[in-house]
């Protein structure tokens, strides 16, 4: 019986310990960094790694006789190159066989290079130049072809030496040219304010004073979350500034603009038109009679542009931000234009992609995907995403189902499958078996819902299928194995509560959590300590990248410079100097600021576990079972300690629960111990490599270094609205000793009571008896 | 010689004592302050057996629970530690069931969902009898019996009422001659032979044959009455079956108490002197019930050839449950062996004819006006199980329709006038008979899977492990350590599983017309003269087939349906476990031959044999009336005696300090020419001959009890399923053999059913 009961606990112990690898798994696919858009802009050189256009780490492998590969790419449509090449790194198998192995490369289908994979030279780098007209605006992608052997005669297809790899951090795709300097548009916003390589990145939001009024800061808030939603997933390069006027030439061209540059920066000039008047050619001004919303090239040059968001009250300064961060198709093919009304949805701004909701099913096609018919050439597979909620609590026995409608072709091996995985991670395999082909319905498909990370899950279908001719030296054909998967397939959620633990930098990370709850941001305050450029460059930043994650700019956040009441009831996020921050906002963080820091230090003595809690062990195997991430395996109590010293470049961030609001919220404090090294440390922080270590609740980063520390320092809470029965789940989980120690303290007293009743019972009847 | 007590027989003076009145009535009291203490324990216990948890929490809490077991049986003799081991049972249980409740009840369509409820019904019915079990059994009381305390003059009469119908005339003679040696006052004791097989109306029967032997039979038993001083009745017909019988002679006689013995209930000689004493000592009480002992196997044990081997199945009822419910004041008349207040009678009119369990009847009729009863764990009478699997299950479903009716027409919970406990107490002695509904519902819950694809248990491997197992394991574990003693693992199981099959139409039927029933006189000593395949075991063939055909079903949906293997696993599983016990069932029903005709007792009483004046010494092994065992010390001493001449043997009742010198009839050695065993064969030409031998054969009920004290426990529920298939395996292969020999006599043109004719035997002397 006890046998069984270890095997019983070992079995559950790796199930959930796969799930949990799987989610950790996901994770890691979640946080992949996004393709840095960093262009390196030398004369009229625009170059990216590969590795900036992958969301995948690591190298390009193609493995097998056969196997391909894509990369995409966006061109911005004012690029006009006239000079593009490819600097590929390519490491081979010294096992093929030369003349039967190569490289092919295309570009958007064209063959711009064929590699002789070599064994007596295996690594080995090719520039190909890419024909200039074989590009298109916007999407264009790079495909790898390999066809590997290692000897003439008949071989196996799959054997392990057969591999080639694309050194994706040292290749690169250069483009040489020059840049449309045509009249932007309205319309082209749309184009211009995207990562696509050749558009300007780098933006100046300028406000017509020195200092930086409650207007200011709300505005250029919402300017930079609507620049950092349209970038998608690279943050721009925002900082704020104040206009300076500049002496023009008289032969100047009627649109130059009276305002000093900001490098070499896009600006984006904000305010009412009374106060940017003097920054403005005469002609704009003039076309600012309501709200106004336009774009220029700045001295016209070709990238770097001018937007001029205004209007003559700030009502009509609000209206055309908001018009500026909604407007997303391209009907104005204009200048300019002056914004009547934006009427939002009701209740919520609805996101591109928005949370799937639980207990509902969906079609496929609700998340992009279009119906698609794979094949070996290729596309071998379809994958979609699905953005999971960041608060959900589910039962471990509820599934994801999916109903999956699909057909594939006739003449399959009967060993064929067709593989579904959720964020790169097997999840079940679908036989396809009838030699004769067929059309499936609604075939099902459960996925545990606790394997869906918070945030973004990539489902991922592929088929593995053989022709089922197959031989030694045998000619066959696989233009049969053809798998339609259908957009009508279904996904079916499983019914949960929203109920989460806080602080958790992790979800954070995944979601923006909890600042993204509320989809408006009406739940979100920004609070600058100062009103220093470098501060409030550093909490738009911030708002930016909540925005990004949120994937709409958030209306209704709001930004002070004080802690009003408008802020208190919100989760806040901080934005400051250490020294700057309130004493009434720290009284529940791990950390002080008064003459001496109070710091949390990571307790080393219960680095020794059996010293510290002899639970210890059991207690790493049960967190690890549960699926948490390794960090949550030992919660040490820190060590606090009150010192001097500064926090020098370090920048810091602190999530702990809002010591001013009522209710329950979250603060979460980003400091340095400068205001420059705040900027510094925020710019740092939206890189992938800063924001995917965040974790914990408290975390320490340097720019310039990639390592991030975490550790857990504050105070746990929850939030969210959860079912009576599945708050006991919830919290018997994350308690089970306590639980244990319950169950046995009833035990005991139940047993007592009921041995004195009975004793009592038994002692009366005897007395009768005798 | 008589061992009849007489007139002059003095007691030890007393005073009556009513004193225990005040405390009896206050036994149950309680505190508003323990109430509420167990209110709140009870919330707090219920809180943590629903609070829900994901399996790894789940996983925790079982090991930490059997880590709990694992500490409460060390210190088992301990009642606290008994308590909280029960406690922690419970809870795997509840939590099982909570869980089972709240996460499993989901079907695909509406077939399946009907049939996961019908299990789920199935699973709350095993659920509630383990929990009314565990009350029931909470604090077992262990009376061993008390003496009368009084003068003789205030001894109540009693009378002795032993009804029959048709059983043998000689079994009954050791009865009836029992009865009249039973220890107490003959002034106030009066045997009376209640012959329901010699009523008027069947000795006026129109078929001439039933009129001689009825004749023929009543004058035998009257001229056995004659001899041993019994009083011999009949009545004008059968009416009411047994209770009417009872209720004919109730009116008839007067005695202050009545002792009810079955005709093959041979009481011991202390059996009044060890009960009458609680009369006199509490005026409510009507009853005081003691165990029956069964000399023989039952049919089930016998064919397992486990008899002696394991408690036999009546054992738990007897020695631990009725004990329990004596706790509870509910333990209830059993029919025979007890001895009832005849003011307590006058008060319902007699025994109780609505329903064909009278015994249980009279009891909850009796309990509800406030009378209490007593049960005193001692056997004090040799009673015989049925011989054959026919016999038993006739008995079976007359005990299961009876108490079905109780529960229907007289149910515990709304019954005014009874307390807490004895609702409890009857509710789980009533409701336990529903069992057969629940057994078929177990038996066929996988085949609706690997047959038919329903999911009527859809549960993943891990919950299955997290919940399913333990629950399963915690019941095993609470029943070995509850019942141990008393009935080996599985066992209960293989006993419900045969009676199941043909108890469910009765069963059913009952429900449907709860007064339909009919009493049903359960045969005894059908003797067997040759091995033979009970002809019961059709349905057996039918659900093995069926099984079999399941592993099938279950490998084709292991391979056709990859993503459902767990389900496939577990129903396997489960198949598996209904396939041991139907194996075993299957070994039961090979009925093996019986010829003995005189049940033998156990003993181990010092004896000499003496023949032709040379002694050896040695030791008598079991006694029945025909006969004994006898080992003798020195073997090669014993092959030097002359067998044909006449012998003795000679021994003592330690007891009551008598020496006994029987004749015997002949002397049989046995044995590999070792003589180290040697048959008697007891010679009772003569009244006085027979009251000798009953006297040493049935008058210590101590040897009963040290019987029953020295049974052997099961101390590993492994070992006892593994006894347990071996046991079964080896039967089920002789079943498999005879019917192999049959159908090849078949096929060799033989009368196939003359071989497997089961040729009951009239009862000969040895």
């Amino acid at each position: 019986m006890k046998a069984q009961d270890i095997v019983s606990f070992v079995f559950s112990v790796l199930t959930v310990l796969m799930a949990a690898l799987a989610i950790v798994g996901s994770a890691r696919a979640q946080d992949a960094p996004p393709p840095s858009v960093e262009v390196t802009r030398n004369g009229t050189v625009h170059e990216r790694s590969l590795a900036e256009l992958r969301p995948e780490f690591g190298n390009l492998a193609l493995k097998r006789a056969s196997a391909n590969a894509e990369i995409y790419y966006s061109l911005s449509p004012r690029l006009v190159p006239s000079e593009a090449e490819l600097e590929l790194h390519v490491i081979n198998s010294v096992a093929l066989l030369k003349e039967r192995s190569q490289l092919v490369v295309r570009n958007n289908g064209a063959i711009v290079g064929q590699i002789s994979l070599d064994p007596g030279a295996p690594s080995q780098v090719h520039v190909l130049r890419l024909p200039i007209n074989s590009f298109e605006a916007g999407f264009n992608v790079l495909r790898f072809d390999v066809a590997q052997h290692y000897t003439l005669e008949c071989e196996d297809p799959t054997a392990p030496e057969l591999w080639t790899e694309i050194d994706t951090s040292k290749s690169r795709i250069v483009f040489r040219g020059a840049l449309d300097t045509v009249t932007p548009s309205l319309a082209e916003v749309d184009d211009l304010l995207t990562p696509a390589i050749g558009n300007p990145s780098a933006f100046a939001l300028v406000n017509p004073s020195a200092e930086l009024g409650p207007r200011d800061l709300k505005w250029g808030n919402l300017i930079a979350q609507a620049l950092a939603v349209r970038f998608d997933y690279v943050m721009p390069d925002i900082v704020s500034a104040a206009a300076r006027p500049r002496e023009l030439a008289p032969d100047a061209a009627p649109m130059a603009f009276p305002l000093a540059p900001v490098g070499s920066r896009s600006i984006v000039l904000f305010g009412l038109e009374a106060e940017i008047k003097p920054f403005l050619p005469a002609i704009v001004d003039a076309d600012i009679t309501g709200p106004f919303v336009g774009i220029y090239a700045y001295d016209g040059a070709p990238d770097q542009f001018a937007y001029v968001i205004s209007g003559t009250t700030p009502e009509e300064v609000d209206l055309a931000l908001l018009a500026f961060a909604r407007q997303n198709f391209p009907f104005i093919d204009e200048s300019h234009m002056i914004v009547s009304a934006v009427v939002e949805p009701k209740l919520t701004a609805v996101p591109r992609l928005k949370p799937i909701m639980t207990d509902t099913t969906y079609r496929f096609d609700d998340f992009g995907y279009r119906t698609m018919t794979m094949r070996p050439t290729g596309p071998t597979s379809v994958s979609f995403a699905i953005d999971w909620p960041a608060d959900l609590y589910v039962k471990e026995s509820e599934n994801v189902a999916f109903g999956l409608n699909f057909s594939y072709g006739a003449g399959f091996r009967s060993d064929a499958v067709l593989n579904v995985s959720m964020n790169g991670r097997f999840q079940r395999a679908i036989p396809l078996d009838d030699a004769r082909g067929a059309n499936v319905r609604d075939y099902r498909v459960e996925i545990p819902a606790r394997l869906l990370a918070p945030g973004r899950n990539t489902l991922t279908i592929e088929p593995v299928a053989f022709s089922s001719t197959t031989g030694e030296c045998l000619p066959f054909q696989t233009d049969n194995l053809l798998v339609t998967i259908f957009e009508s397939s279904t996904i079916t959620t499983p019914p949960a509560d929203r109920y989460v633990h806080q602080p958790d930098l992790g979800l954070f990370r995944m979601t923006g959590f909890p600042y993204t709850s509320v989809e408006t941001g009406s739940d979100l305050g920004v609070l600058v300590a100062a009103t220093d450029r470098a501060t409030v460059t550093a909490a738009w930043i911030l708002a930016g990248k909540i925005a990004q994650l949120a994937d709409v700019p958030l209306t209704q956040m709001e930004i002070a410079s004080s802690l009003d009441a408008s802020l208190r009831e919100r989760n806040i996020i901080v934005v400051g100097e250490l020294k700057k921050i309130e004493a009434d906002l720290l009284e529940t963080a791990p950390i002080g600021v008064q003459d001496a820091y109070r710091l949390p230090y990571p307790d080393t003595t219960t680095a020794n576990p059996r010293m510290a809690d002899p639970w210890a062990d059991f207690n790493a195997a049960y967190e690890l079972a549960r699926g948490r991430e390794k960090r949550d395996v030992r919660q040490p109590v820190p060590v606090t300690m009150t010192q001097t010293g500064t926090l020098g470049r370090n920048a810091m961030l602190v999530a702990y629960r809002s010591p001013v609001a009522a209710t329950k919220k979250t603060v979460t404090l980003a400091t340095a111990q400068s205001a420059e090294a705040l900027e510094l440390g925020i710019r740092a922080l939206t890189e992938p490599e800063i924001w995917g270590q965040l974790g914990g609740d408290l975390a320490l980063w340097r720019p310039g270094l990639d390592t991030v520390h975490t550790q857990r320092a504050s105070e746990v809470y929850y939030l969210g609205r959860i079912k009576p029965m599945n708050y006991l789940r919830f919290h018997s989980a994350r308690a089970p000793w306590w639980w244990v120690l319950a169950a046995v303290a009833v035990i005991l007293l139940g047993a007592t009571t009921i041995n004195r009743l009975v004793t009592k019972r038994a002692a009366r009847q005897d007395t009768a008896d005798s | 010689m008589t061992l009849a007590p007489s007139d002059d027989l003095t007691l030890d003076a007393g005073p009556a004592d009513p004193v225990g009145e005040r405390e009896r009535e206050t036994a149950g009291a309680m505190g508003l302050g323990t109430k509420i203490l167990l209110g709140v324990l009870a919330v707090l216990f219920l809180f943590l057996a629903m609070v829900p948890t994901d399996i790894v929490t789940q996983t925790l809490f079982v090991l930490a629970a059997y880590m709990g077991l694992l500490a409460t049986s060390i210190w088992e003799r301990r009642q606290v530690s008994r308590y909280a081991f029960f406690a922690i049972v419970t809870l795997l249980s509840l939590r099982y069931l909570v869980w089972r409740s709240t996460e499993t009840l989901s079907a695909d369509d509406l077939l399946s969902l009907v049939l996961t409820y019908v299990l789920y019904g199935a699973e709350l019915f095993g659920f509630l009898l383990f929990a009314l079990s565990l009350v029931v059994n909470l604090s077992p009381r262990r009376r061993t019996g008390t003496e009368p305390a009084t003068r003789l003059d205030d001894l109540p009469t009693v009378d002795i009422l032993i009804p029959t119908y048709n059983e043998p005339v000689e079994l009954l003679a050791v009865t009836i001659a029992a009865s009249c040696q039973v220890t107490y006052p003959k002034s106030k004791l009066a045997v009376y032979v209640l012959d329901d097989g010699g009523t008027r109306a069947k000795l006026a029967h129109p078929d001439p044959e039933i009129r001689r032997v009825t004749a023929e039979r009543a004058e035998q038993i009257k001229a056995v009455c004659d001899r041993m001083g019994a009083i011999y009745m009949t009545r004008e017909d059968n009416r009411s079956a047994k209770a009417g019988n009872l209720n004919a002679a109730y009116v008839r006689t007067g005695g202050e108490l009545i002792l009810v013995l079955d005709a093959d209930h041979v009481p011991t000689a202390d059996i009044l002197w060890r009960t009458v004493g609680y009369f006199q000592r509490d005026p409510k009480l009507f009853l005081v019930q003691t165990p029956h002992f069964m000399a023989n196997p039952d049919p089930i044990e016998k064919n397992l050839d486990t008899f002696q081997l394991m408690p036999s199945e009546n054992e738990m009822f007897f020695r631990q449950i009725q004990c329990g419910l004596d706790f509870w004041d509910s333990s209830f008349y059993c029919g025979s062996a007890g001895v009832l207040r005849r003011a307590a009678l006058d008060e319902v009119g007699g025994f109780g004819t609505e329903t064909v369990t009278e015994d249980a009847e009279t009891s909850i009729d009796l309990h509800a006006r406030g009378w209490r009863s007593i049960y005193v764990d001692r056997p004090m009478i040799t009673g015989l199980a049925p011989e054959t699997f026919t016999g038993f299950v006739r008995q079976r479903i007359r005990w299961a329709q009876g108490m079905i009716q109780i529960f229907l027409l007289k149910n515990p919970l709304r019954k005014p006038g009874l307390t807490l406990g004895q609702r409890i107490g009857y509710l789980s002695s009533c409701l336990y008979w529903f069992f057969p509904i629940a057994r078929v519902t177990f038996l066929a819950a996988p085949l609706a899977f690997l047959l038919f694809g329903r999911h009527v248990y859809d549960v993943s491997a891990e919950e299955f492990l997290a919940y399913t197992v333990p629950h399963f394991l915690g019941f095993i574990v609470f029943t070995n350590a509850m019942f141990r003693h008393v009935r080996w693992p599985f066992i209960g199981a293989v006993y419900e599983l045969m009676q199941s099959l043909f108890a469910l139409v009765p069963v059913i039927g009952t429900i449907l017309r709860p007064h339909a029933p009919r009493f049903a006189v359960t045969p005894k000593r059908e003797f067997l003269d040759q091995n033979f395949i009970s002809p019961l075991a059709a349905p057996f063939y039918a659900i093995l087939l069926l099984i079999l055909i399941g592993y099938a079903g279950g490998l084709w949906r292991w391979y056709a349906v990859p993503d459902q293997r767990d389900v496939v696993l577990i129903t396997l599983l489960w198949n598996t476990l209904n396939l041991i016990g139907l194996l075993s069932a299957l070994g039961a029903l090979y009925e093996r031959r019986q010829r003995r005709s005189a049940p033998r007792i156990p003993a181990s009483l010092e004896a000499r044999l003496a023949i032709d004046g040379r002694e050896v010494e040695g030791r008598l092994l079991d006694l029945s009336v025909g006969g004994a065992c006898f080992v003798p010390y020195d073997a090669a001493a014993a092959q030097t005696l002359d067998f044909s001449k006449p012998a003795t043997v000679h021994t003592e009742r330690k007891d009551i300090r008598r020496s006994y010198a029987l004749r015997l009839k002949r002397v049989m050695p046995r044995g590999n020419g070792e003589f180290d065993e040697i048959g008697l064969s007891f010679a009772t030409p003569s009244l006085d001959a027979l009251n000798e031998v009953v006297s040493l054969v049935h008058g210590d009920s101590g040897r009963l009890k040290e019987y029953w004290d020295t049974r052997p426990e099961a101390d590993d529920a492994i070992d006892a399923l593994f006894f347990l298939l071996r046991m079964g395996l080896v039967s089920a292969i002789d079943h498999v053999g005879l019917m192999v020999r049959m159908a090849v006599r078949a096929v060799l043109g033989r009368r196939m059913l003359t071989s497997i004719e089961a040729r009951p035997a009239a009862a000969s002397e040895n």
